[in-house]
């Protein structure tokens, strides 16, 4: 019983042996990636990269959810993306504006 | 040599369409942020011109955007094609990742880097085999994957991976 799910999904046209499933499962490596940057000093944080991590996730969030049929797994890994992104904006914007003015006036001219 | 021309102008992804001008616009908006990530110089030639197609561009974008589909129009075997949220998505990320090619290499995530290396490789594939062939999102990450590699390589050379063999180790 188990043995005939896991050959659906072994052969499955979007499964583990095409690309087609390998590029949204690596895309938890972003999310991860950027958890792992949470113990980095905001300073070393791109605004840049984190607006695209953060929009892109949400773009591509929505998709997952709109197209027939609807994919959870990239609306799911998408999502998380866009969290971890917003949650480095957050760390970021606080430290540059909302922390005490000595460090905050530092990075920005940095 | 006429007929080329005209079969060019009336392609159906040639200059009459949104899958021509689409890459051309997003092209002209990456090279738009370049000159102005220096510290601010007078107005030579070279930039007023770059600003002005940068503009031009831009009014391009947003004229495409209006006329894409959304994609709950777009049936599941068009997956690949060319929607509202394709092209939003690359317009961000290839600009953004332009931008940042400035940056000094402390502030650069190692592991942010190699992350979106390994990812734009893999989609690369994916809008290779996606039905239809997704070009734009291709040249996307193609584009992001160069700007990553580079920036991985600037990274590496700053802590020092990438020096002649010696003797004495580097650290």
């Amino acid at each position: 019983m188990a043995a005939s799910k896991f050959q659906a999904f072994w052969n499955h046209p979007a499964g583990p042996k095409t690309i087609h499933f390998w590029a949204p499962t690596f895309k938890w490596g972003i999310s991860i990636a950027n958890i792992a940057d949470f113990a980095k000093p905001p300073e070393v944080i791109s605004y840049p990269q984190q607006v695209v991590v953060a929009c892109s996730g949400i773009i591509w969030a929505r998709w997952g959810m709109v197209i027939t049929p609807i994919n959870w797994n990239l609306s799911s890994v998408n999502a998380a993306m866009s969290v971890t992104g917003v949650c480095q904006l957050t760390r970021k914007i606080r430290h540059d504006y909302f922390s005490d003015e000595k460090s905050a006036t530092a990075s920005l001219e940095g | 040599m006429a007929t080329a021309a005209k079969a060019f102008w009336n392609s159906p992804v040639g200059p009459k369409t949104t899958h021509f001008w689409g890459p051309v616009a997003n092209w002209g908006f990456v090279l738009a942020v370049r000159p102005y990530m220096d510290t601010p110089h007078s107005l030579c030639p070279y930039r007023l011109i770059i600003g002005a197609f940068a503009i031009a561009c831009c009014g391009v974008e947003l004229w495409m955007l209006s006329v894409l589909p959304n994609t709950d129009t777009v049936s599941e075997s068009d997956s690949g094609c060319l929607t509202r949220e394709n092209f939003l998505d690359t317009g961000v990320q290839v600009t953004l990742g332009l931008v940042d090619m400035n940056k000094p290499p402390e502030m650069i995530s190692g592991n942010m880097t190699a992350a979106m290396c390994v990812y734009s490789g893999l989609f690369m594939r994916f809008a290779w085999m996606v039905q239809p062939r997704n070009f734009l999102l291709l040249a996307c990450h193609a584009s992001n994957e160069t700007v990553q590699l580079y920036q991985l390589s600037r990274v590496a050379r700053a802590q020092g991976y990438l020096e002649n063999k010696q003797p004495e180790g580097q650290q």
